[in-house]
């Protein structure tokens, strides 16, 4: 009985510290990947962001934007859904698919692919609305 | 040194097998993991072989049925797209989480040809741009080599494997496959029998280590317990038996202590009151001895202290100290004060004794020098002097006869001079050495006079008494040193062998002896009175020769005289010994004091013992003493 006791107790723990550290790093990531994207595509010192859909990584804090409520008071709208409303297509709209990238609205998408961050950012868009990107995020451009 | 007094030698090796015992864990753990990697790296190897050997089949099909152009065409042509996707996906084993196929772009960039992933948020779609985590990939363009790829931050994939398409010797696309994390989680699965295992032994060998480690401490609690007198907070005996098994016997100097007259104070003030006697000298010990020299409370009221130093001024400025401080106020108890006195005795050169109790003998000495001596005070048994060596020579031996029972007491027969039958019998004390040869006690007597043989062998002798008394219906006579009478434990002894049984007290009489001039009078006077409550009787023995003269028949309440056997020896010849013996008689009788003739040892001397009216005789005349009671 208390080898089986120990043996719960031990996975317990182990699944708990593994899931709590892969979680935690990838949200993290996810965080900063956001702030980047957010920070190279407003020229607001701390961007305001609206998202459709709650974004655990958008919810971290401390964090270089903050989160709004509605699409009126935001800099930028991500978007999670298929669609976006129509107030919300005049900001600067970020994507969380691959798919997102084909609404005219959409600057530029984060998603994870096949467990592997992906950031694109759409030359037109960009260059209609004079954003120019650091050259570190130029080889991203579309 | 004292660190392995105070916590033992199983500590120290526990010390030693603590290390030990974790390195085993933590050995188990790494040999688990390297078992571990050594599965994970076969699997690994095994996995990738096939693979490598179906990409390369297929590689090879698309070849033979596109042309060496087939990528070119797969990028102009959907359809062929479309049926070299249905066709890679035939690839896609479940241990496959991911199978595409990349191609390189006119500025180097991977995007996707085709890709056989069901989940359209994961599929990637024609064109799009790949981006690699590792760098594989473009290790793979570069080398035109299979590389392969452990993931550890991406928890859904496991392996990830990049194959070169070659087209012309330039590496013109690439064949991805990722490896589903749960194929890596089915072989940490299959290894956790194993694994359990190992963490079984280790959890066990931990969990060992903290019982040990738990099981110390409360043994060292305890042992730390053990070697503490609770009632003074000093270390017992016991911490000495400890200590003697660590060092020689000549590390410290010895000083024995032991509180004057202590037996009063309890039986006066009582035992309540004797604690706090015992408890604040032991304090006013502590208080004056240095942090090197250990006090150890050696038995009731006797404390002795190691002196860790060689200097015999050392010792006796360090031992007057303790002396000083023990009396220099007196000791509070709930309704009055006691003054306090210490005597002590010191063995500076305990060296050159064979063994700690020989030394401890030697302190011991000087200890009842001390008493004797007339107590506060400390004196030194200096045992390289050959006298002192020789007489302690003789308390061992004295001690080993007394402990193999060859010390006994004989009877002398003591006759009624008138009827000539017997009276009483002397109880004679006899040691025999280990030849068989019989020692008078003049011979071993007064070198153990102040030691606690000599009380042990008083202890024998009053047994065998109590037991002759018991079985025959004789009168008996012990003799006794006057120095004896100030001996609380020899008074105890009487007391406590014969206050049950008055009626043997009542057969028995205790001869007098003196060696050394005494004057305290009054206090002779007031332990025999203690005897004679109980029905004893006293006798001066030897009268008439040495200290034994009229000044005890002046100030002792005594019954019977025992006329010196050098005046009896020859009186019918000696006309001034039958003149004084002649006096004696007078006096005694008119002092109603019965008289003894000792050594009478021809009919001519008994005959003028007779004439001379003396009450009882006794002397190798009448009968030789002997082990048993005349018929």
């Amino acid at each position: 009985m208390v080898w089986i006791g120990v043996s719960i107790l031990k996975k317990l723990l182990l699944s708990l510290l593994l899931v709590s550290f892969l979680f935690c790093d990838d949200i993290e990531i996810e965080k900063n990947i956001y702030e980047t994207i957010f920070l190279a595509l407003v020229e607001v010192e701390k961007p305001s962001v609206y998202s459709e859909s709650t974004i655990e990584s958008l919810g971290l804090r401390p964090a270089l934007f903050i989160q709004v409520d509605s699409c009126s008071k935001a800099d930028i709208v991500v978007m999670t859904k298929s669609t976006l409303p129509k107030e919300c297509q005049e900001k600067v709209v970020v994507g969380t698919r691959y798919r997102h990238l084909r609404k005219p609205f959409v600057f530029g998408a984060f998603f994870w692919q096949k467990g592997r961050p992906n950031i694109l950012f759409k030359r037109t868009k960009l260059e209609e609305n004079n954003i120019t990107l650091t050259s570190k995020l130029i080889d991203y451009m579309e | 040194m004292r660190f392995l007094v105070h916590y033992g030698r199983t500590f120290t090796i526990l010390l030693f097998l603590f290390p030990i015992l974790g390195f085993s864990a933590y050995y188990l753990y790494l040999k688990y993991e390297d078992t571990k990697k050594d599965v994970f790296s076969i699997v690994q190897a095994n996995l990738l072989n096939d693979k490598h050997e179906l990409l390369h089949l297929y590689v090879k099909h698309l070849t033979e049925e596109l042309g060496k152009n087939f990528i070119k065409i797969l990028k102009e042509d959907e359809t062929k797209r479309i049926e070299a996707e249905t066709e890679l996906s035939m690839l896609k084993t479940s241990d496959v989480k991911f199978l595409y196929l990349l191609y390189v772009d006119e500025n180097r960039k991977l995007r996707y040809l085709l890709d056989t992933t069901k989940d359209l948020d994961e599929k990637g779609e024609f064109q799009q741009r790949f981006f690699p985590q590792q760098d594989i990939w473009l290790k793979a363009l570069h080398n035109k080599k299979t590389e392969v790829a452990t993931q550890t931050e991406i928890d859904k994939l496991w392996i990830s494997m990049a194959y070169p398409v070659l087209f012309e010797g330039e590496t013109s696309a690439l064949l991805g496959i990722d490896f589903s994390h749960e194929e890596h989680l089915q072989i940490n699965k299959t290894l956790i029998p194993l694994e359990n295992i190992y963490f079984y032994s280790a959890a066990f060998i931990v969990v060992m280590l903290i019982s040990a480690f738990f099981q110390l401490i409360i043994y060292y609690k305890h042992r730390k317990k053990s070697f503490i007198d609770p009632l003074t907070g000093m270390y017992n005996r016991q911490y000495l038996s400890e200590l003697l098994k660590k060092y020689p016997v000549g590390h410290f100097q010895l000083l024995i202590m032991d509180l004057d007259h202590f037996k009063q104070v309890n039986d006066i003030y009582g035992h309540d009151a004797g604690d706090i006697v015992l408890s604040t000298v032991s304090q006013r010990i502590q208080s004056v001895i240095r942090k090197k020299d250990i006090l150890i409370r050696y038995g009731g009221e006797e404390f002795l202290l190691l002196i860790s130093d060689k200097e015999k001024a050392i010792s006796l400025a360090l031992a007057e100290r303790i002396r000083e401080q023990v009396k220099a106020s007196p000791v509070n108890l709930d309704d009055c004060q006691l003054n306090v006195t210490i005597s002590m005795g010191l063995n500076p050169n305990p060296s050159h004794a064979k063994t700690f109790e020989y030394a401890i003998k030697v302190a011991d000495q000087g200890l009842y020098k001390a008493k004797h001596l007339g107590r506060d005070r400390v004196e030194i048994y200096d045992d390289k002097q050959p006298s002192n060596a020789d007489a302690l020579q003789k308390l061992c031996d004295v001690k080993e006869a007394l402990d193999l029972n060859r010390i006994f007491c004989i009877y002398q027969p003591m006759f009624n001079t008138n009827s000539l039958e017997v009276y009483k019998y002397e109880l004679l004390i006899r040691m025999q050495d280990p030849q068989g040869k019989m020692i008078v006690p003049d011979k071993f007597l007064s070198s153990i006079r102040y030691t606690q043989v000599y009380i042990e062998i008083t202890r024998r002798v009053l047994k065998q008494a109590f037991e002759a008394l018991n079985e025959h219906d004789v009168k008996l006579s012990i003799n006794l040193d006057l120095q004896d009478l100030f001996n609380d434990e020899i008074l105890e002894l009487f007391v406590t062998t014969f206050e049950q049984n008055l009626s043997f007290a009542q057969r028995l009489s205790i001869e007098i002896l003196e060696h050394e001039e005494i004057l305290e009078f009054e206090l002779i006077s007031e332990r025999l009175s203690k005897l004679r409550q109980l029905g004893i009787k006293i006798a001066i023995d030897d009268f008439g020769s040495g200290f034994a003269n009229y000044k005890y028949m002046l100030n002792m309440n005594i019954d019977i005289l025992k006329i010196d056997g050098s005046l009896i020896s020859g009186i019918d010849k000696n006309e001034n010994a039958y003149k004084i013996v002649k006096s004696i008689q007078t006096l005694a009788k008119s002092m109603g004091i019965e008289t003894v003739a000792e050594q009478v040892e021809t009919k001519e001397e008994l005959d003028c013992v007779k004439a001379l009216n003396i009450n009882y005789a006794q002397g190798y005349h009448l009968a030789k003493p002997s082990a048993d009671f005349l018929d």
